[in-house]
């Protein structure tokens, strides 16, 4: 094989894009599961973590959103970005881990303390303070939550948001807008 | 927002930027669609797809856009048979997500496994032009047609949903003409992480750069 061809197999091997991914998902090519989950179980983890607060719920939520793709390929249209879609299956998946996630930290509250690692006084305050937020986000509406962690969190646009959820724009608004009102509240400062 | 908020949400953020792949559940998945297979026998090639080596200890790694399991490339993709299912009844745009994914995972999926028939698409300017040279590229043999189809699509949505696509496939087509300093500077967004979506491409464009870099311009090239 010439130097060029090298080049050109390479080419060729890297030349598919998302909208073949899509198509290959949509006939249940096994390759293209494989691929996605590759590809995109980093930010799903990630918005599940930061949704839910607990490890082992978040991978449960990974678990259950990839276990679903060949399902929910029915109802991607296209019109919103792969990792979007899937972000929305996630958030689909993710009502019963929200729920026993809330349940293992007031079990864990209702634990005497033992001991921790300290791993440095910044992380343990970040840890404390993610701690407040999630037990706060525990005792809003899911679908404030929800909206909070995908607006808030992850600095999403209220369209975005809106396309995931596949809700009004101006819901979206509202439910950060109560979502924050009451989280100040939770966490014990003004509402202002 | 305030103060005290505002700091516990960027730890709760902060919370989500470390985490990785995880090699546990790759394999549960990996079950689970093989459990499901073993209902349908549809998805028996699927499960192979995310395939680990058995214990679990290997994570899948994404380079090059390929599938690498343990540091080597997986077997060849086999693509699943399309079967022939009716199509689905029509869902409501406005339902169709809660419609197809209910809260239990493990829901009798038999039917849910086969692949039905692909909505049809939107149909529109860029998404004409992306399918055309979408289809000149992946399927014709006319690299400077494609090309041409490609910096039609550019020209129309330069910051359109496909445009990182476009580029790099546009690039692609550079080098089969032999069009090597323009290919090497089509790519060079994607090597230096300059293109959006950052890191799309980013070890194939380093790669291919130097390959090309090897290569001399065939005679007659400018």
């Amino acid at each position: 094989m010439t130097a060029l061809d090298a080049t050109l197999a390479l080419a060729a091997e890297t030349g598919s894009d998302e909208a073949d991914l899509v198509e290959r998902l949509r006939r249940g090519d096994r390759d293209a599961i494989a691929q996605t989950y590759v590809a995109y179980q980093v930010p799903i983890r990630a918005f599940a973590r930061r949704l839910v607060g607990d490890p082992a719920a978040a991978e449960d939520i990974v678990h259950d959103t990839f276990l679903a793709l060949p399902r929910a390929m029915r109802s991607y249209r296209g019109e919103s970005p792969l990792r979007a879609f899937l972000i929305g299956v996630a958030v689909n998946h993710s009502r019963r881990h929200i729920r026993s996630a809330a349940r293992r930290r007031k079990a864990i509250e209702r634990m005497p303390a033992g001991p921790q690692a300290v791993d440095g006084a910044l992380q343990m305050e970040q840890r404390r303070l993610a701690e407040k937020l999630w037990r706060a986000l525990d005792a809003i509406p899911i679908d404030q939550r929800i909206a909070f962690v995908l607006c808030e969190v992850e600095q999403r646009t209220s369209g975005e948001a809106a396309a995931i959820l596949d809700a009004p724009e101006g819901t979206i608004r509202s439910r950060v807008f109560h979502a924050r009102k009451r989280l100040r509240e939770l966490l014990g400062e003004d509402a202002r | 927002m305030s103060d005290l908020l505002a700091r516990a949400t960027e730890a709760v953020r902060a919370a989500g930027d470390d985490v990785g792949a995880d090699a546990a559940t790759a394999l549960r998945v990996r079950r689970g669609l093989e459990s499901r297979a073993k209902k349908g026998g549809v998805l028996a090639a699927i499960a192979a797809a995310l395939g680990i080596a058995s214990g679990g200890g290997v994570a899948w790694a994404i380079a090059s856009g390929r599938l690498t399991i343990g540091g080597s490339h997986a077997e060849p993709a086999v693509v699943a048979a399309p079967i022939a299912a009716p199509a689905p009844a029509p869902i409501p745009a406005k339902h169709a997500v809660a419609h197809a994914m209910p809260s239990a995972p493990l829901a009798p999926i038999l039917d849910e496994v086969k692949p039905v028939e692909p909505p049809k698409p939107r149909v529109d300017r860029l998404d004409v032009l992306y399918r055309h040279a979408h289809a000149l590229h992946f399927h014709g043999d006319d690299p400077a047609a494609a090309l041409a189809a490609w910096d039609d699509y550019l020209r129309a949505a330069p910051s359109g949903r496909f445009a990182a696509e476009a580029r790099y496939n546009r690039a692609l087509d550079l080098i089969k003409l032999g069009r090597y300093a323009d290919a090497r500077a089509a790519l060079a967004p994607f090597a230096d992480g300059s293109i959006a979506p950052r890191g799309y491409r980013h070890d194939e464009a380093i790669d291919l750069i130097d390959r090309l870099s090897t290569l001399e311009a065939p005679a007659g090239t400018p």
